[in-house]
């Protein structure tokens, strides 16, 4: 049913080619606090409903409809993930389906595989070009002047004037 | 019928050697989004298609950003043959809902039918006194094949390669975008050396 290791991202990539509903754990049990590697993953044929809460990662590959209540853990939903909830985590990644709100107190990163609708609160957001997003996105606004990419290299001139070859006030236009 | 192109003086500028060059300051982004930066409700809906960039850039002024990317929405439309008439149903949004639009070029990407349903839901969309944003590429079809609006710091534009690049392409002289908007009152007009047109319309 639910899998729980240890382990990074590149390892949780090769769980799901294996068999998704056998419970895999670290040979050698940790009896101290968890670690904030740590995750579950709900596999690819398990669903869910209800409310989640927890105090470790979470990883969605199945479906899961309700409330996920991680404050400080992060929520992935994989790129076979069904979700609709209301999430609150530290961080949520979406690479799968999701409908619903994010709470995150920090990143939200959504890849171009993503399939969202809902609403976005967090301090940023990351989403790949094409990403297929029907969103509402309230982030944390402060004085500080937000981070931008880079602009092009400085070398290359631009072709183009800043200065407008033409500017019809309203007044001119109403005049015609 | 208002016809700006008769009193438009139109430059181009050099020939584009390095698309990734392809950028300008664009004046009249800088005064649609002014009037709601500070607004502690402020609301636009993006309408244009999903780039970091561009969600980064308005998310961090205004307080809510709303996006949906009619690129994509009118790609699989047409692939799934509906009618033009129920395009607008994408737009699903409560009447006044918005302070400002930004409608991009897809003016160039609409046919006619789709246009007139979508400008008739931006003007239910958006709250009296509220701004739609209209770019258009003009007749001069970009040199480098790009026509997808990103913009960063500063209120630089640059152009990336369309998304969807068999969306057909409408070209429309400055009457036609008038006409369009209707519904809308004309703000402002702005031709740039690139042949790019930008349009501010208000709703009364």
């Amino acid at each position: 049913m639910l899998k729980k290791r240890k382990h990074d991202r590149d390892d949780f990539s090769r769980d799901l080619n294996s068999d998704p509903v056998s419970a895999k754990k670290d040979s050698a049990p940790s009896f101290g606090p968890m670690s904030k590697e740590e995750k579950t993953v709900i596999g690819q044929h398990i669903s869910v409903e209800g409310v989640v809460r927890g105090k470790e990662n979470l990883v969605i590959e199945g479906s899961l409809k309700g409330t996920i209540e991680l404050e400080k853990h992060q929520v992935t939903v994989g790129s076979k993930g069904q979700v609709e909830a209301e999430i609150h985590a530290d961080s949520v990644t979406i690479s799968g389906r999701l409908i619903g709100n994010i709470h995150a107190h920090g990143k939200v990163e959504i890849t171009k595989e993503a399939d969202f609708s809902g609403e976005i609160k967090a301090k940023r957001i990351s989403v790949e070009d094409g990403a297929y997003l029907k969103a509402v996105i309230e982030l944390e606004r402060d004085s500080k002047k937000p981070e931008m990419p880079a602009a092009e290299p400085a070398g290359k001139v631009s072709p183009l004037s800043e200065k407008p070859a033409f500017n019809i006030p309203l007044e001119s236009v109403k005049g015609k | 019928m208002i016809v700006l192109s008769s009193i438009a003086e139109k430059y181009y500028g050099d020939t584009v050697s390095d698309s990734e060059t392809f950028n300008y300051k664009s004046v009249t982004l800088k005064r649609f989004i002014e009037g709601i930066e500070k607004d502690p409700d402020g609301r636009l809906l993006d309408l244009g298609p999903v780039f970091n960039d561009n969600i980064n850039f308005f998310s961090h002024r205004v307080k809510r950003l709303y996006i949906c990317d009619l690129y994509r929405r009118l790609n699989d439309d047409i692939g799934d043959k509906r009618p033009p008439s129920q395009f607008s149903r994408h737009l699903d949004y409560p009447s006044e809902a918005f302070d400002r639009i930004l409608f991009w070029d897809l003016a160039d990407r609409l046919d006619n039918s789709h246009v007139s349903h979508i400008v008739e839901r931006c003007f239910e969309m958006i709250k009296p006194g509220g701004i739609i944003m209209v770019l258009t590429m003009g007749d001069q079809v970009s040199p480098i094949g790009r026509d997808a609006f990103i913009v960063r710091e500063d209120f630089q534009l640059y152009l990336k390669p369309q998304v969807y690049p068999h969306l057909a392409a409408h070209y429309r002289q400055n009457r036609d975008i008038m006409h369009l908007l209707l519904p809308f009152t004309p703000l402002k007009s702005l031709i740039y050396r690139n042949g790019i047109r930008e349009f501010l319309f208000q709703r009364d």
